[in-house]
């Protein structure tokens, strides 16, 4: 069975796909600070993206530096097609079961 | 476009070290950088470089962490807690030190070994189970006589009763040791002979290696004879033909079909035997005549099994009853007389079990004083790494982790011990084994699963002993006192542990010199008793007469009569004479008499002696000195009157205050002997020192030959005593070509036979009483040295203040002298508590013996002084100026 995902990767996947060509790290971290109302800390975010560089879920291109990086060159982040099918399974495994909570979980979110 | 801030290099060099080897690390380092740049704008340098400081490490922690989480474990650094580095630092700490560790290593190897050994013969010889079929129900059964025997071998009337009557029981058989002539052939041997009854091989589950054991029909009346031969001798004489079977062969002088073979294993050691000589080759039915029922003569061994749901001690409740029963309707031959059920592995072990016990508990001891000994040693180690230890609890290693690596360190040494150990161990059991310290069973000794499992609960239980007292005194919790170099008071603590540790040792040592003193002592005494005449230069040689060359006693006399003339004139025979049954020879003759001056005592209560017929020259050939009266002379003679001769235990029971000179007897052996004292001569122990001698009557061959069979004893004035026995063998060979010479022994031959037990008990106990006191001397001598080592300062002081040199010699000594004198008087304790385990062991000594407790006590006080001494000296010699300049 493929990788399942956590919640944190979840996030961190969805965030690349919504960010698209501006998917660098720190606008990662603040797309999912402001998304899901969290904090999220640098190191578990860098932690998490080569987490899913290595399970082929995440990969990165290497763009030109800008004079506050010293030199030092930027990557920008894209989810695989792996990555989307293992956000699907998770997206589709989270719709199965909340099948018949609608009403409770919309009621949740309101409260 | 203004010029982008950067975080100080420095901060920045740190964190990427922190982040270590990872892909992503030069662009963690540009997106902090990218919002360093954007901090800075807003804020101070200071709370930037902080900012930065924090978030660095903050991201380099968290990566370093999910690093280790999913890295493969192989990739993984080695884990600096784990067993493996606690078995590789003590490995390397113990092969740094390769005396230390080999002191130890050894010790512990002895230990283990000689505990092991002792274990396996206690195994073999106590706790395993008889070989033999269903061996818990089997018992021998004896008659008790009421002079307070317990094992007093069954008449056949008895047994034929018991085996009609006693419904306890499966199966009863007797079974008796003696020999016969074995002719085949044309060729004439001397073998062992037993007639046993064919219960015995269904008691036993004997099945036959070759051929048929015989069975109840074999031993109906009138049944052809058969005989089954021992697995030995069939080999030995045959050379393993299973073509023997059905063969016909002359036993004592009449053809018996040889019908099969017995495996050796199915042969009980028998205790008793009569003129046997040493093995078992011929089995017979015994074929008791009718008559048989009637004979008073006791000579059988009887061996039963019990019946499915019988206990001994149920059978023994119907025994009593039919004895008493018996008691009853033949008073003049059952008064007084009982029935003894014993199991018969106790009856095969009988006195060696406290012998068995004794050596292993002193070996127990020994192992005890060995492991206090490497507790002691690792004592010390562990006082001197105080240091060691103190840096690793301030590196943050727990009380838990440090105690651990102590315990791994006594592991490893006793493991490495106890693997030695088992080594040495395989060679001693062989050792022992072949020595065969004339102990029963002695060949089901044998290195098996529960012995190995023994050693290596004795190698844990050993690395638990020593391994833990270190452990349990770790350096305190305050790392710092050590690591200033200050000794603390843990030192005095370790102290304490290690007096308590010699104390133990040295009292452990006392019981054991006590007890090796007291057979020591015993076994001098057992020397000086000796059997009652000059054992040296004497050889016995054993001559049975077939009953049918020579029918009358006038032959069987004339014969032996011409035997000893030439016998006495063989060159090197300074005396030569004969006897029944010889000294120390294991077998002999009793019967009841009783003296004809006073009234007769009620049947049953007759009073018992020894009886031996003799040789007229005996005494002289003997060295057995007359103590009144005479012995016999050539007069005494077939047609004059009967005479006898006493020995002084008889006189002195018999008559006490008078001579027994002249006094009358009359015996009954299958006739009734009326006869005269004529002479008191000194007492011989027959069965060895150990045995009391009884009354004992001796009979002239001549006036009265009881039996066919006779053995010579021969005084030479050669060293070599066994160089005359060609010459005796010629001299028989010429008189009666047909007559094996057997059972030729020297005297001092069988006097070591009979004081071997002794003797090896008084070794074994007393080589491991000298190791006791040697490891407890070095534990003292350690102890001392550091103790004179620790006060060095304060010594030097002293000196420097005027105290002499004597005065610290005696502190130093007195200091140590205090354990000794805890160590004497715990040790006599326990050795006065132990005393009874001795008791049978001891000879002619009380086993709490005060002056032998009071010397090895002075021993060890003086052996303790002088490992005292040694350190106390050097501490004497201490320079002031150095001393105090210490530290």
């Amino acid at each position: 069975m493929a990788d399942a995902l956590g919640e944190f990767e979840q996030l961190v996947l969805l965030a690349i796909l919504q960010l698209d060509t501006e998917a660098h790290a720190a606008r990662v971290r603040e797309a999912i600070e402001e998304g899901a109302h969290r904090r999220v800390t640098r190191g578990a975010l860098y932690a998490t993206l080569d987490r899913l560089t290595a399970k082929g879920f995440v990969e990165w291109d290497v763009e030109e530096s800008t004079p506050e990086r010293g030199g030092i060159p930027r990557r920008r982040f894209r989810v695989t097609k792996p990555g989307v099918a293992a956000l699907r399974r998770s997206y589709h495994a989270v719709r199965t079961l909340s099948r018949g909570l609608e009403s409770l979980l919309r009621e949740g979110r309101r409260a | 476009m203004r010029t982008p801030f950067l975080p100080p290099s420095v901060l920045e060099r740190w964190v990427r070290a922190w982040i270590g080897r990872d892909p992503s690390t030069s662009y963690v380092l540009g997106d902090l950088r990218e919002e360093y740049d954007a901090r800075r704008e807003r804020s101070s340098a200071a709370s930037a470089a902080t900012w930065y400081l924090i978030q660095g490490a903050r991201v380099a922690g968290r990566l370093r962490w999910e690093r280790r989480r999913h890295l493969p474990s192989d990739t993984s650094p080695p884990r600096r807690d784990g067993l493996a580095t606690d078995v590789r630092q003590a490995l390397r700490f113990l092969l740094r030190r390769p005396g230390f560790t080999t002191a130890i290593v050894l010790t512990v190897a002895l230990a283990v070994a000689s505990t092991t050994v002792a274990f396996a013969v206690v195994d073999g010889v106590l706790l395993e189970p008889l070989p033999y079929r269903a061996p818990q129900r089997l018992v021998a059964i004896w008659e008790t006589n009421p002079r307070g025997n317990q094992r007093n071998v069954v008449s056949p009337a008895n047994f034929l009763t018991w085996h009609d009557e006693l419904e306890s029981f499966d199966a009863l058989a007797s079974i008796i040791e003696g020999s016969t002539t074995f002719v085949y052939g044309g060729e004439p041997e001397r073998v062992g002979s037993v007639p046993a009854s064919p219960a015995y091989f269904d008691i036993v589950g004997a099945e036959p290696l070759a051929g048929r054991l015989y069975g109840p029909d074999d031993d109906a009346p009138g049944a052809p004879a058969v005989a089954v031969l021992s697995e030995d001798f069939w080999r030995r004489r045959f050379g393993a033909d299973p073509g023997v079977v059905g063969a016909t062969a002359q036993i004592g002088g009449t053809p018996h079909t040889i019908v099969g073979v017995l495996p050796d294993r199915y042969d009980l050691d028998l205790e008793w035997s009569f003129s046997g000589v040493g093995s078992r080759d011929v089995w017979r039915p015994p074929g008791f005549p009718p008559e048989a029922r009637q004979a008073s003569g006791r000579y059988l061994q009887v061996v039963a099994r019990l019946a499915p749901g019988t206990t001994a001690a149920s059978a023994q409740t119907e025994a009593d009853a039919l004895a008493a029963r018996l008691a009853e309707a033949y008073p003049d031959r059952q008064r007084g007389w009982g029935i003894n059920i014993v199991p018969l592995h106790a009856d095969l072990v009988g006195d060696t079990r406290s012998t068995v016990l004794v050596v292993f508990g002193a070996v127990c001891f020994v192992l005890l004083i060995a492991c206090a000994n490497v507790a002691n040693l690792l004592l010390t180690r562990a006082s001197e790494r105080g240091q060691e230890m103190a840096v690793r609890a301030a590196m943050g290693a727990s009380r838990g982790r440090i105690a651990r690596q102590l315990l791994v360190e006594g592991g490893l040494l006793s493991v490495a011990g106890g693997v030695l150990g088992f080594v040495l161990a395989a060679w001693g059991v062989r050792s022992v084994v072949g020595a065969a310290p004339d102990i029963p069973r002695i060949d089901a000794v044998g290195l098996d699963a529960s012995v190995l499992g023994f050693a290596v609960l004795t190698t844990a239980a050993a690395a638990l002993l020593f391994g833990l007292a270190p452990a349990f005194r770790l350096p305190g919790t305050s790392p710092t006192a050590p690591l200033a170099g200050r000794r603390a008071s843990t030192g005095r603590e370790t102290q304490r542990i290690r007096s308590a540790l010699v104390v133990a040792q040295l009292a452990l040592s006392l019981v054991l010199l006590a007890g090796a003193g007291l057979l020591t002592r015993s076994l001098v005494n057992r020397l000086a008793t000796g059997a009652g005449f000059d054992v040296s230069g004497v050889v016995s040689a054993e001559v049975q007469l077939g009953s049918t060359s020579y029918p009358t006693t006038e032959e069987r006399a004339a014969f032996f009569e011409q035997l000893v003339d030439r016998v006495r004139a063989l060159p090197g025979v300074e005396r030569a004479s004969a006897i029944t049954f010889p000294p120390l020879g294991g077998a002999g003759s009793r019967t009841s008499f009783r003296p004809l001056d006073r009234p007769p005592p009620a049947p049953g209560e007759e009073p018992g002696a020894d009886v031996r017929w003799v040789h007229r020259d005996y005494y002289e050939t003997m060295g057995i000195p007359v103590i009144e009266g005479r012995t016999f002379g050539a007069a005494d003679a077939a047609d004059a009157p009967l005479v006898t001769v006493i020995n002084e235990t008889g006189a002195r029971q018999l008559w006490p205050g008078e001579s027994a000179v002249g006094q009358r007897i009359e015996m009954e052996w299958g006739d009734t002997l009326v006869a005269e004292v004529v002479g008191v001569v000194a007492d011989v122990r027959h069965d060895g020192p150990d045995t009391p001698p009884y009354p004992m009557f001796y009979w002239e061959h001549r006036q009265f030959g009881a039996f066919n069979q006779m053995s010579l004893v021969v005084r030479t004035t050669r060293a070599d005593a066994g160089s005359v026995v060609e010459g005796i063998r010629r001299e028989l060979a010429e008189l009666d070509p047909g007559l094996p010479l057997y059972n030729v022994h020297t005297m001092s031959e069988l006097l070591d036979d009979a004081l071997r037990r002794a003797r090896f008990t008084t070794v074994s106990l007393g080589l491991f009483a000298l190791v006791a006191l040697m490891l407890a001397c070095i534990g003292i001598y350690g102890v001392m040295a550091q103790v004179a080592a620790r006060r060095t300062q304060e010594i030097g002081i002293r000196i420097a203040l005027g105290a002499s040199r004597r005065s610290i010699l005696r502190l130093v000594v007195g200091q140590g002298m205090v354990q000794v004198g805890v160590a004497i008087a715990l040790g006599i304790a326990g050795a006065l508590a132990l005393s009874r385990v001795l008791e049978s062991l001891v000879f002619d000594l009380s086993a709490a013996d005060p002056t032998t407790l009071a010397a090895t006590a002075l021993l060890l006080g003086l052996v303790a002084l002088v490992a005292c001494w040694l350190p106390a000296r050097r501490a004497a010699a201490t320079d002031p100026v150095e001393a105090i300049r210490q530290e």
